[in-house]
């Protein structure tokens, strides 16, 4: 009788799952026949462009411009983001000695400026690493045969990309540390290697929870942002002739997201 | 939000603060504060450590009340 029962009840969920599958049949082919035929055009419009030119000469431009700042930016940033970090911890700090460890709109405008000088921090750090490998090329096109300007921009690079990892070193190291006064059982200091794990140790489950949510968050975003860069190689090597490279990247960051993603998942099944 | 607490009227009773509170049962002063506001639920292991504090059982402190929205 009870395995009649089950059985049954077995039948009644995969009846509700084939259920719910053809109600959004409709709705997934029509995406797909929308989508066949929005590439299409994109893809008429694009050989329209190529032939008339006009998204090459964009995409010069572009390159023209990304190369020309390219060994400067980092210094730019260095300079730029250091006042802002100032003012950012300075009003922190300033709140932190007023607040009376109660108060929470107190502690969420405190908290509020030490997670955007993390932010901030974090956007200037991609920023400088996506152009030093630019700039490298950049002065290597230039080479020798004119060497003041090859050694200057040498120095403006390097010393660029220095005094921007110093300055986002410091900001990130007094961001930390007032989030750790501020909430004593934090642990882990931002010159150790295992910083990351020693902080997420230290978090509770209210905490770890956020993060949970927030790295989810980001593996969605950084889904759909693989799919749309795969796009743009995939239009970039007919038009452009690219090569494989780019879309050999964006292969590797998918395969391992998507594993990573797996191997942690069936990892907490077992346990 | 279906789970009401008393958690502030029972820490009054022992005059302890958040961050006391906190350090009593292992989490930050900040998630004391987000279950006083009622903005996160404990798990049924910091429930019973915030009952055993104050020697209540975790009904005294904790209620739910089914308010027929989703958390």
């Amino acid at each position: 009788m009870n395995n009649e029962v089950n059985l049954s009840n077995k039948e009644q969920i995969e009846s509700a799952i084939v259920k719910e599958d053809k109600s959004k049949l409709k709705g997934f082919f029509i995406l797909l026949v929308i989508s066949f035929i929005g590439g299409g055009i994109v893809g008429a419009l694009m050989t329209v462009a190529d032939d008339s030119n006009i998204i090459m000469s964009v995409v010069d431009a572009v390159i023209t411009l990304t190369e020309g700042i390219s060994v400067y930016v980092s210094a730019v940033l260095a300079v730029v983001s250091l006042p802002v970090f100032i003012v950012l911890y300075k009003k922190a700090y300033k709140e932190y000695k007023l607040w009376d460890e109660e108060n929470e709109e107190q502690y969420k405008a405190i908290d509020g400026r030490l997670s955007l000088m993390l932010f901030i921090s974090s956007i200037v750090l991609i920023v400088s690493y996506v152009f030093m490998p630019i700039g490298f090329a950049k002065i290597l096109s230039i080479g020798k045969s004119q060497p003041v300007l090859f050694w200057v921009s040498f120095a403006f690079l390097i010393g660029g990309f220095i005094a921007v990892t110093v300055v986002i070193t410091i900001a990130q190291q007094k961001a930390v540390n007032l989030g750790k006064a501020m909430n004593p059982e934090k642990r882990g200091s931002v010159f150790d290697t295992k910083f990351q794990k020693q902080w997420i140790k230290s978090c509770d489950e209210a905490e770890q929870k956020m993060i949970h949510e927030s790295a989810f968050a980001a593996y969605k975003a950084t889904s759909t942002a693989i799919m749309v860069l795969w796009f743009l190689c995939l239009a970039g090597t007919i038009m452009f002739d690219i090569g494989i490279f780019p879309v050999f990247i964006i292969g590797v960051i998918w395969m391992v997201q998507t594993v990573a993603y797996f191997v942690k998942g069936m990892q907490l099944e077992k346990r | 939000m279906p789970l009401y607490n008393r958690l502030k009227e029972f820490r009054a009773r022992i005059n302890v603060n958040q961050q006391q509170m906190g350090t009593l049962v292992g989490v930050s002063r900040q998630t004391i504060s987000q279950i006083e506001r009622g903005d996160y639920s404990p798990s049924v292991t910091l429930a019973l450590k915030i009952a055993k504090v104050f020697e209540a059982r975790v009904e005294d402190i904790f209620d739910y009340v089914d308010d027929g929205t989703d958390e």
